[in-house]
Order: structure tokens, then sequence, then C-alpha cells
């Protein structure tokens, strides 16, 4: 795998996120690699509130140096209920990172409005924009119910959420983002979109441990790649009897990785479900994958990653973009 | 100072009621109107609100917005009298009278819920807020607010005032549950669970404003044009049950949260704090909690009660106001038509 795979056209996409940590990641990885372009970043409340985010967004795209890309604040809290927040992110949302204030300004424009005039623009000169999610739905589930007529200029949805033959980690049950908004993901599922999940099953098989985060040593102070370095080094979980192992998983950085190169990664066609009404398994994801339901699939769930494969791109893009400019 | 209304709404001739009402009302700015799937689909619903702004001819264009084509999250359920469908179709004999399709309204490109952000927005900026008069289901309502955010929601928003909800009276559209409530039980939950004040007028209410026969003649006869297309109408929709209701005459829900902003004193509310069930079995029922009973002393839950719901109306006190305001449509109606009637005949002396 080497950067100079370019292809003739880079993908467009749409990041709508809660960084966080792991999103951090994602976006630098996005930044780093010549397949994807990326039009918009746009903040929901997930991991931090809102605020948080939206100014976190803005740090990672200064320390990137690609302040073009616009910043837009999207929903401030769930459909219905109360936000909750990560546990794993630090108070500032990027753990042991300290990055300066950010001198851009977030966009005045909401996500969804953003979304919505990509999509159009898209759509009146017959593209397709592709949008990953890295955190709560909620975004997304407002442009579904806003825009269904813009819903055909999405080539794929690439999020992360869900937990189906592992258990939760926000509950019992659950994962984090589907958790934090469980109505906005029913929405997006049952919009009939080219849906793919990377739920916790997949991103519990990419951990971090001493000889993959020793990938991204050596860059200089102030750039991505040790910026990275130190948000792994602050992310393991020390919990082998969960994870089989030391180490931290790799969330939100799989998404981009599977715009990118897919081969890394195995998926299995099923309808999933998401419960909204029961108390002890709100939020729980549910993956029909032996046609039991009747209802035909709506998603393919990455069920096998290529955990190697996953670090070394991770640290070449990154490494490769704190190089360039 | 005059209220600035924007009313989302699912026409419907009790809407119709609402929607004529505020256009009537010289203390009510009508900002815009919203049409979503409800009682009927979205497309019946904003053809009979652009039918019934033009119908009022009241001098103002209230723009009218496509809203949403259901609710948020289950299958739209339609009103017990959705076969009435397009109120023009109802309207023989009349429709030389009638307005244009074409050439009466403003088609705004934006949606119903986008509009409504927007104002909510603008209104938190300008620290005016606004009312939001909902009589269907609440899905561009809550659509709208999420999109605004909680503190523009807080600040922009002065009240919402809806029809919706049962409490005694149980429901109508399901043994449970209300209709409004019922079609979008997970909208009605975003807009009780914002923050923002809501006063709600269940069916417990509505089930005692009936517009009866006699009423009906008198808005026929005293009210014009907009007086004869309401009461056929109304009578179309065969909306008497005395067996439930415990006397003649068909509730005119939707009337009822339009009328108390400018006449409050026609009305008693009661504090409560009011929930809207969600779940598969009950969606669409709501419970309230009245004079805090259920304060919990430890971590103050019920000690606020943010809603209010109607429970007693003077009946005759609205059905007299609405007949005054129906009144003062067709009077203007007819100074606009003769002002037309004296231009055109000065225009023609002019080319003589």
């Amino acid at each position: 795998m080497t950067a100079e795979a370019k292809p003739s056209k880079p993908k467009s996409i749409i990041i709508d996120c809660d960084p966080g940590v792991d999103d951090a990641l994602a976006i630098l990885f996005a930044l780093g690699s010549p397949e994807l372009d990326v039009k918009a970043i746009t903040t929901v409340c997930g991991n931090v509130p809102l605020e948080v985010c939206t100014k976190n967004a803005l740090k990672i795209l200064e320390l990137a140096k690609r302040t073009d890309v616009p910043v837009h604040p999207g929903c401030d809290g769930p459909m219905i209920g109360e936000a909750i927040f990560g546990k794993f992110h630090g108070a500032g949302g990027l753990g042991n990172l300290v990055l300066p204030d950010p001198v851009a300004l977030p966009s005045e424009q909401h996500a969804v409005d953003k979304m919505a005039e990509l999509l159009k623009v898209a759509k009146g000169n017959n593209e397709k924009l592709t949008v990953c999610t890295l955190g709560p739905m909620t975004n997304l589930a407002l442009l579904i119910k806003l825009h269904p007529d813009l819903l055909s200029a999405i080539d794929c949805l690439v999020s992360m959420g869900g937990a189906y033959r592992i258990a939760g980690n926000r509950t019992l049950t659950s994962e984090f983002n589907i958790l934090a908004d469980p109505h906005a993901a029913n929405i997006v599922y049952s919009a009939g979109l080219d849906y793919v999940a990377l739920p916790l099953d997949a991103t519990h098989q990419a951990m971090t441990s001493p000889e993959r985060i020793a990938h991204f040593e050596g860059g200089a102070t102030g750039t991505p790649l040790a910026a990275t370095h130190r948000l792994l080094t602050g992310w393991n979980r020390n919990d082998p009897r969960r994870y089989g192992g030391d180490g931290g998983p790799m969330h939100d950085p799989l998404v981009t990785l599977y715009l990118v190169a897919p081969e890394l990664f195995k998926t299995e066609a099923a309808h999933i479900f998401v419960e909204c009404d029961s108390k002890l398994c709100y939020g729980q994801t549910v993956a029909d994958w032996y046609g039991q339901s009747g209802e035909e699939a709506n998603a393919k769930v990455v069920q096998k990653v290529d955990a190697d494969g996953v670090f070394s791109l991770l640290s070449e893009r990154i490494r490769s973009l704190s190089q360039a400019g | 100072m005059s209220k600035r209304i924007f009313l989302s709404s699912d026409p419907g001739i009790d809407d119709m009621a609402a929607i004529l009402f505020a256009l009537a009302d010289t203390d009510v700015d009508l900002i815009g109107i919203g049409a979503v799937a409800g009682n009927v689909s979205v497309d019946t619903a904003l053809e009979n609100c652009e039918f019934t702004v033009a119908l009022a001819d009241a001098g103002q264009m209230v723009p009218c917005y496509r809203g949403s084509s259901g609710p948020l999250l289950r299958d739209q359920i339609f009103g017990a009298h959705k076969a009435l469908g397009a109120f023009r179709d109802h309207l023989s004999g009349l429709a030389h009278c009638l307005p244009n399709r074409e050439t009466s309204v403003i088609r705004p490109e934006v949606s119903a819920a986008d509009a409504m952000a927007h104002a909510i927005k603008d209104a938190a900026a300008e620290d005016k807020p606004i009312t939001l008069a909902v009589t269907g289901p609440m899905t561009d309502v809550a659509l709208a607010m999420k999109l605004a955010g909680k503190k523009a929601c807080l600040e922009g928003i002065e009240n919402i005032v809806a029809m919706g909800g049962a409490f005694e009276a149980l429901g109508n559209r399901a043994p449970y549950a209300e209709m409004n409530m019922l079609s979008d039980p997970h909208a009605a939950r975003m807009v009780c669970e914002s923050g923002v004040a809501v006063t709600l007028f269940p069916l417990d209410v509505t089930w005692t404003c009936r517009l009866t026969g006699m009423d009906l003649e008198l808005i026929e006869r005293e009210a014009g044009l907009v007086g004869q297309v309401f009461s056929r109408q109304f009578r179309a929709s065969d909306r008497e049950n005395p067996a439930l209701y415990g006397g003649a005459g068909g509730p005119v829900h939707d009337l009822l949260p339009v009328v108390w902003l400018v006449a409050p004193d026609l009305f008693h509310t009661e504090h409560s704090l009011v929930s809207v069930a969600t779940g598969a079995e009950l969606a669409g029922h709501t419970s309230r909690v009245r004079n805090k009973p259920c304060i919990d002393a430890e971590n103050g839950e019920g000690a606020s009660l943010p809603h209010r719901i109607a429970v007693k109306v003077d009946s005759d006190g609205v059905r007299a106001l609405f007949l005054d305001h129906l009144r003062s449509l067709a009077k203007a109606a007819n100074m606009i038509k003769s002002n037309k009637n004296q231009t055109k005949s000065n225009r023609e002396e002019d080319l003589q």
C-alpha cells in the first residue's frame, strides 16, 4: 500500500463528527489521503458538547494547515432525551493533546443546511457525495427528514456505530454513538441509503499496541504525526479482559480508512434494527444475519479488519500529511 | 402590540377555522403557515392552506410552506375525515366565486421546518420572540426546534400553543390517544421536553366547544363567501356525536389554541408537566403532573411545571368571537372587492 496510488478523481466526502480523540485521527487520515476530497466538516453534540466539538474540528484543521475546509456546527443534542458525553476524551475532548486555540471561526451555516447545499450542487452536476458519520447521527437524521429529495445524491454512508456480535461499550447492550441518539439511527437505517456500518465488532479488532504506536514516532513538534503519537499513547484502556489485550480500540479512523482501502475490511450484509423503547436495551443494535425478519438487508456491517494494514496505512498518510506544505 | 405567529397545520376543517381566525384577528400577525402531513397528505394540506389564505383574501399574503410528508419515525395515520381531502372538491355551485388556484398564493422554496427554524433564530437574535401555533402533528415544529438549537428556542419562542392530547377524555383516533399526538408521538415528545412553554388544548376541552347547526346557519348567512365555504365544509365532515359529547354540534378543536392567544379570558388553564409516551404499546398517550404531587426532594423532579393545559372553555364566548371574526373577514373582502371595482371603473373612465 503506497501513497502514490492516486485515483483520477478523488471521492468528495462530508465528515460529520464529534471530535473526540479518534475523530481527530479519522480527519487527519482523510486530509492526508489524495483519494479523498473533504468538502466540509460538520459537528454534532457527542463525545463532548457541540461548541467543544466545533472548536476541536477547527483546531485539527489548523494543525493540518487545512483551514480551507469549512466547519459547520450542527445539532446541540439528540432528538429525544438528554445528551450523554464520551468518557475517554478528557474535558477538552482531545485527551492529553493540547492544541492552540483556533484562529478561524466556524461557519454561520448549520451543518444540515451545508450538507443539503453540497448535495444539491452534486445532484445538479450529476455527481455524488460520500457521507461519513463519526458521532451520533442527529444531523444526518434531520437531513433525511428535511431533504428526502436530495438523498439520491449520497453515494454511500459510512458510519462508526453499533455493536452486533459483541457487547456494548457505554451500556451492556449499546455502543455510544447509537445510544446517544437511537431515534436518529432509526431514521438513518430506514432511509434506504447504501450504508456501511463500522461497529464495535470491527473497531475492537484494531487495538493500539506499543509496536503499532511506534509507527507514528519521529514527528516534529506541532505536526499531525506528533499529535497523533501523543493521542495514541493516551488511548490505552488498560482493560485486557474486555479487549483481549492492552491498548485502545481505533473506532472512528476506520471510517475514513474504509473509504480509501476497503480491501482491509470484510463486510456482511444484514438488516439492522435499533431499539428505541426498552429501558434495559436502549440504543441496542440488532442484525438479522440469516433473513429471519423477512426484511431485506439495509446495511453492510464490517465484521473483520486487517489491523496491521490499518495502522500501517494510517501512519503512512498522517506522516505524509505532516511532510506536506 | 400584535403577536407574531407561525402556524403549523394539516387542514382539516378545524385547521381552516384556526387559519381564518388568525387571518381575521387584528392583534395577530401571521408570519407563515406550514402544511404538514396529518389529517391528509402533505400535498392536500398545502393545497388547503393555500386555498384558505386565498379565500380569506384578508389583504395580507401569508406564505404557505410545504412541510414534512410524514411523521419522524412512524407511518402516517390519516384523520377520520381524510376522505374529504381537498376543500375545493366539495364546493360545487360556488366554484365561480372561489379564488384562482394559481395566482393567489406565495409559494416559497424553503420547507416549513426550515422557515420556522429561521423565524425562531431571527426572533432570538432580535429579541422579539414569536409564538408557534400547532394544529396538526408536531413533526415540523420538532424538526425546526432541533435545527434552531436549544438556546435560540428558549430565547426566540414565547409560547407554543397546540391542539393535542387527551387526559380524562382518553382518546379519539385510538382509545388511549388523541390524533395529533398519535400521529407523531416522537415529535410531540421532543416539543414537550424542549423546555419551552407549551399550552395544550386537549380533547377534554375541545369536545366541550362545538359548532351547532344554528352556528353554521349564522356563519353561512352573515359571513359572505368565507362563511358559506366554511359551513359547507363543516357540515360535509359530519362531526356530530351526541352520545360521546353529551350534546349537539361538532367540535372545532384546532380553533381553540388560536383563540386563546387573543382571548385568554375565555379559558381556564392549569400549570402542568405533560409527558408523551413513545413506546410501542401506548405511543401518543399523554399524561400530566398537576400541582406538583410527584416532587422528588432529592433531584427536584416534578418541581417545574413548564406546560399549561386548558381545562375549561367558555364555548358561547369562543363561538361568538369566531362568528365575529368571520364577519369581519367578509366585510374586509367586500371592501377590497368594491375598491377593486372602483379602481377598475376609474380606469375604464380614464380610457374613455
